[in-house]
């Protein structure tokens, strides 16, 4: 018993000396974009996610998911639903086939890591949402509203160093940090200053 | 006071709230549109410049091969920006596949044309221009008319850096973007003037969004789900199939949004209804029997008064967009 104790003792103060917490903001300097996704670099991802449908929107904006992990499509709408993804930028392409209410389907992220893939309905174009495939345990996704300029992050990040942000058609903002180091980067989109993201790792 | 006469005093009150609330219909996502949300062209604004460049290009005639036409001939403002005919006429003669749709509350839309082939409002102001029955041009024929007008040359290049035509459909667009109506007597109900609309078109609403079942398609702030449904117009064009082979599509045209639309008669995809009367009356038969036909459309028996009821709430959707006709540069 005395053992697993100093064993635990010695667990927590690893914990202690490497645990750390990633706190920042994103600010825009116009109109916010529709989502983004700030992560960790290092992990596997989850190996789980599920995207439902409900009066002809997706219930998230974005959803995470690990390499390979299965993403559960759910269709709870009393409208036909055709989830597909066709997008260029990730070089992911699927089509699940129209779903009726109560329907169910799994797709699995086999496609490259760290890429945000954007899915569609078919019959109803305006439906969207991104699917983050990114081998990452510490993630915070970043739900945009027209109205709101400035969105905080923090996340539990425990050893990591090196973090990404993502959000659709922007450059992916990709940056290391050592332990009390703080930054503020640029957000950019098609070659102008579209955000800034402010972090610092304690 | 005492607390006697308190509470008699606030029984109207109750009583009114209760009836309010009674009476008050479920608008489902009806709503005014809000500019923000708008997704705009690279998820900006466009300047007053450019929306000045896209106005005098969209009623410029050099941008078809006969010039005789530009995108207001098919898209006339003072015709609740469609033209008043069952398919419009091309610059060389030819009668077009379809109906020409109306513009309105655009900006808020991310799928266009009839079948949708467009995936922007920028693509879609590029179609007709290279279209072998509409305007007959090519974008090399497009260049070489606007750059033989200096203003259009500078312009261009103030705004973009270059005159391509890809800017030209860009210009166009952001002009298109500012046709908002967004004031109607149904706006002004929602923002509680409840003396906005008659109760013919009161009760006409809470029809639209119950037995008559509109709002499983005309649904949102413009009155459209930016869907395709085959709504049994049996016109031999199989719409949106033609550009998505799934057979749930066959027959299937965008849903139009309803904003001002007793501005654009005639309706349906080949302007077969002349009315909103007819129209009502074709959703109220349901399309029984017709070939894959949407689910969604099922009889509705309306009575006469229902029918009515309907159209005077359609009208009440009505905020018309004055356009100012811009002198071209020579």
């Amino acid at each position: 018993m005395k053992k697993y104790a100093l064993l635990m003792v010695g667990v927590s103060s690893v914990f202690c000396v490497e645990a750390a917490t990633l706190t920042g903001e994103l600010e825009f300097v116009k109109r916010p974009s529709f989502v983004g996704v700030v992560y960790a670099k290092g992990g596997v991802g989850p190996q789980k996610a599920e995207l439902d449908q409900s009066n002809k929107v997706f219930d998230k904006k974005a959803v995470v998911i690990g390499p390979k992990g299965d993403i559960t499509f759910k269709n709870s709408d009393e409208f036909q639903h055709n989830i597909f993804a066709n997008d260029p930028n990730s070089g992911v392409k699927f089509d699940v086939g129209l779903m009726s209410q109560g329907q169910t389907t799994k797709v699995s992220a086999d496609w490259s890591e760290n890429t945000l893939t954007r899915i569609g309905c078919k019959i109803h174009p305006k439906m969207r949402s991104y699917i983050a495939n990114v081998n990452s345990d510490a993630y915070q996704v970043l739900s945009f509203s027209k109205k709101q300029k400035v969105y905080p992050i923090k996340l539990d990040v425990g050893s990591h160093t090196e973090f990404v942000l993502q959000i659709p058609k922007y450059d992916a903002v990709e940056l290391k940090l050592s332990k009390g180091q703080d930054t503020s980067v640029d957000v950019m989109y098609k070659g102008k200053k579209r955000a800034t993201l402010k972090l610092a790792l304690n | 006071m005492d607390c006697k006469k308190l509470i008699i005093a606030a029984l109207p009150l109750l009583f009114c709230t209760q009836i309010q609330a009674k009476d008050m219909p479920m608008f489902g996502n009806l709503a005014t549109p809000d500019v923000d949300d708008i997704e705009y062209i690279d998820e900006e604004e466009p300047s007053e410049r450019e929306v000045k460049l896209g106005k005098m290009l969209f009623f410029d005639n050099r941008l078809s091969k006969h010039q005789n036409q530009s995108c207001a001939t098919c898209h006339n403002p003072e015709l609740g920006f469609s033209d008043g005919v069952a398919k419009g006429i091309g610059s060389g003669g030819d009668i077009l596949g379809r109906n020409a749709p109306h513009l309105y509350n655009l900006a808020w839309s991310g799928i266009f044309f009839w079948d949708g082939r467009a995936g922007s409002l920028q693509e879609q102001a590029l179609g007709p221009l290279v279209s072998d029955v509409e305007m007959q041009m090519t974008p090399k024929d497009v260049l070489q008319r606007l750059e033989k007008v200096p203003f259009y040359k500078k312009e261009f290049k103030a705004l973009y850096g270059d005159m391509t035509f890809e800017n030209v459909g860009k210009a166009i667009a952001a002009f298109e973007m500012t046709i908002v109506s967004d004031d109607s007597a149904f706006d002004k109900y929602l923002a509680g003037q409840k003396e906005a609309m008659s109760m013919s078109a009161v009760r006409g609403l809470q029809l639209f969004v119950g037995k008559a079942r509109c709002v499983k398609c005309h649904d949102g702030a413009n009155f459209t789900d930016d869907s395709f449904h085959n709504i049994g117009i049996q016109s031999g064009d199989e719409g949106r199939y033609t550009i998505d082979k799934n057979k749930e599509l066959k027959g299937a045209f965008k849903t139009p949004g309803l904003r001002n639309i007793i501005m654009s008669a005639p309706y349906m995809h080949d302007g077969s209804l002349a009315s909103l009367e007819e129209v009502v009356e074709h959703y109220d038969n349901g399309a029984i029997n017709v070939k894959n036909v949407s689910p969604l459309i099922v009889p509705l028996n309306l009575n006469p008064q229902e029918k009515a009821d309907l159209i005077a709430f359609m009208a009440a959707l009505t905020d018309p967009v004055v356009i100012e006709r811009p002198i071209l540069p020579n």
